[in-house]
């Protein structure tokens, strides 16, 4: 009997044992350095789906906005005093707003040629002083490819200005007259309005929820003289419809980490990679992997390359463009412009919804230029309507680039990062103080006098896991790159 | 003791020339209506460019252009004395220097009808003062321009 009973302990030891065993050459990551590990990827996506179940927060879908407003200006008048207000994605108001603007100058893009008269630029500056809206799409389109994306084939404005970025809605002041949306063309420097024939109550609606957070103390920079050319003290001088701000503004601090690399195993998220390698439409389980000695995984299938790096930089090439990744949406050949945007804009979607960006995060675009059928497209990360710069190792390079050929993405590079509110504020001087402080170290005369074209408050991201602080970052006509 | 006598009396030169340095360099609580500078290359004004403007609004920004490092302050001529006192806003002293930019900005309060302002600039002996004169409508004044008709114009 005791022999019996040894016999039953030692063969349960045995068979507790072989389980234990089993597991950990099924699900530890570490044992499967270079394949596909099925059982890792089985356990990763059970727990995601048992988390939903119990409540565990969805997250958020990936967005890549190709018409984002990158300034989008309410001013109106309160309490005697010229106000404005800016808007973006923190402000509860931007769905309304932003809303309303692309269904007015989408109605605009539709009017006859009639409606479209062409203005001086003093009428273009009088249609920023009394009430309206405006917005800077902050990249130059083409007026075709522009009213396509918004779903107007074929636009009278189209024929008229060559280059759209900039747009004012503005309500007449005569009692009959309705909603006008003046166009600059970004190519001649001309101004045009439309007269749209739009009831101007909605307008005047919401322009005046918007003067609640409006000040006097902001105001586009020609308002001031500031575009002026520098006197004795060589000055600094302003892009003319630049919106300067004389108060100290509140921003929330980031954290940013890389949303690939899991720094307690020293190694790329295997589950995460899985789903990156879908949305290139790459078979996990039959593409060949390496592992390069600084750790980067390269996954080759055909003729197409997907690489990641452990600083969490995503690069696909392929050897030619129509062996590349199709573009859904997209018919091959010679695809329209507004095609390749929007339907070109679901990859890096795709690439958000496989990684974890952060709640508040979304791509807007950045670039577009298009050479003999081939596209070049740009994004860039903002969080609640403040850009991100990337810094560091990213110096100089865009969230994302793809190339687009013939309706194939012949190569795509994205860097990998995830941004989330670190729990508390910062104060950001006010436009002018900030400048003053770039100047200072601008010392040369030639350099001191020319012109700010840009200068915006943005996410300073040097690429390292932590907290990134809102600084204003600025821009001279004819030189690269940013100072801060 | 005839050391220390003397040790002190040079202190108290030191002292005096220092503090009356610091008066001298600080802005005046008030000048008169006849103050000239001494200097005119510290600053220009670049908005109003004729150095007067009539506006309805209530807050009128003034824009100059000048060396970085100049003190500026804003005062308001008085209707009682011909005085000008400096101006106090929110609690605030409306004064600044130009920072490395080259670039002033300060947004003043207008009260309705005239409001004579002084923008006085100086830079260790340097005083520069420009008088700026902003008219703010009065809300009867504006009803009247917004009311007036062609008609209105050619009436006798």
């Amino acid at each position: 009997m005791k022999k019996e009973r040894i016999k039953s302990l030692i063969l349960s030891a045995l068979v507790i044992s072989s389980l234990l065993l089993t597991s950990q050459i099924w699900f530890n990551e570490k044992l499967w350095p270079e394949g596909y590990n099925f059982f890792v990827n089985i356990r990763a996506s059970a727990l995601e789906t048992v988390a939903g179940f119990f409540g565990a927060q969805e997250k958020e879908a990936g967005q890549a906005s190709v018409l984002e407003p990158i300034t989008l200006a309410a001013y109106t008048v309160k309490d005697m005093d010229h106000v404005m207000a800016v808007v973006n994605e923190s402000s509860e108001s931007f769905e309304l707003i932003n809303d309303y603007i692309s269904a007015t100058i989408t109605y605009a893009l539709t009017k006859e040629a009639r409606s479209i008269t062409q203005v001086t630029e003093d009428d273009w500056q009088r249609a920023l002083f009394t009430r309206g809206l405006y917005v800077d799409y902050g990249v130059t389109y083409d007026s075709a490819t522009f009213s396509q994306v918004l779903g107007v084939s074929a636009s009278p404005l189209a024929e008229t200005a060559q280059k759209v970025r900039r747009f004012i809605i503005t309500p007449e002041e005569s009692v009959i007259a309705g909603v006008s949306v003046y166009a600059a063309d970004e190519e001649t420097g001309a101004f045009y309005k439309i007269s749209t024939g739009l009831d101007k109550e909605e307008l005047l609606t919401n322009l005046s929820i918007l003067a609640e957070d409006a000040s006097p103390y902001r105001q586009f920079s020609f308002m001031n003289n500031l575009n002026a050319p520098p006197g004795m003290a060589w000055e600094a001088v302003y892009a003319p419809y630049l919106v300067l701000n004389q108060e100290r503004a509140q921003y929330p601090v980031l954290t940013a980490e890389n949303p690939v690399f899991q720094a307690e195993e020293m190694s790329i998220d295997a589950y995460a990679v899985d789903k990156l390698l879908r949305v290139f439409s790459i078979n996990p389980k039959t593409v060949r992997r390496y592992t390069d000695a600084d750790g980067s995984l390269t996954f080759v299938q055909s003729q197409s390359t997907l690489k990641i790096t452990l600083d969490g930089v995503l690069t696909y090439t392929t050897v030619a463009g129509s062996r590349g990744l199709a573009v859904e949406g997209l018919t091959a050949g010679q695809p329209s412009a507004a095609d390749v945007l929007t339907e070109g804009a679901q990859i890096p979607v795709g690439v958000m919804n496989a990684i974890s960006s952060g709640e508040g995060t979304k791509l807007y675009l950045s670039g577009f230029e298009e050479n003999e059928g081939s596209y070049v497209v740009t994004f860039d990360y903002m969080h609640q309507g403040t850009p991100v710069m990337l810094g560091g190792a990213y110096a100089g390079s865009n969230a994302v680039r793809m190339e687009i050929e013939g309706g194939y993405v012949k190569s795509y590079t994205h860097v990998l990062r995830s941004y989330a509110p670190a729990g508390r504020d910062m104060l950001v001087e006010s436009t002018y103080d900030a400048v003053d402080q770039i100047f200072e170290g601008i010392t040369d005369i030639e350099e001191r006098g020319k012109q700010i074209e840009a200068v915006f408050v943005a996410y300073d991201d040097d690429g390292g896991n932590g907290e990134k602080q809102a600084v204003w970052f600025l821009k001279q006509e004819g030189t690269q790159g940013y100072k801060k | 003791m005839m050391k220390k006598k003397i040790m002190m009396a040079v202190c108290a030169v030191m002292a005096v020339s220092m503090l009356s340095a610091m008066c001298a360099f600080a802005a005046p609580y008030s000048l008169s209506q006849w103050e000239t500078g001494n200097s005119n290359s510290l600053i220009y004004i670049k908005k109003p460019a004729s150095l007067s403007a009539t506006t309805s609004e209530r807050t009128y920004t003034v824009t100059a252009g000048g060396v970085p490092g100049v003190d500026v302050t804003i005062y308001r001529k008085s209707n009682y004395d011909g005085n000008f006192y400096k101006v106090y806003q929110g609690g605030y002293l409306l004064s600044g220097t130009i920072g490395a930019s080259g670039v002033y900005v300060v947004s003043i309060e207008l009260v309705e009808g005239g409001n004579k302002m002084r923008v006085y600039a100086e830079n260790n002996s340097e005083r520069q003062i420009i008088d700026i004169d902003i008219t703010r409508l009065s809300q009867s004044q504006l009803d009247r321009i917004n009311g007036l008709s062609v008609g209105d114009i050619f009436s006798w």
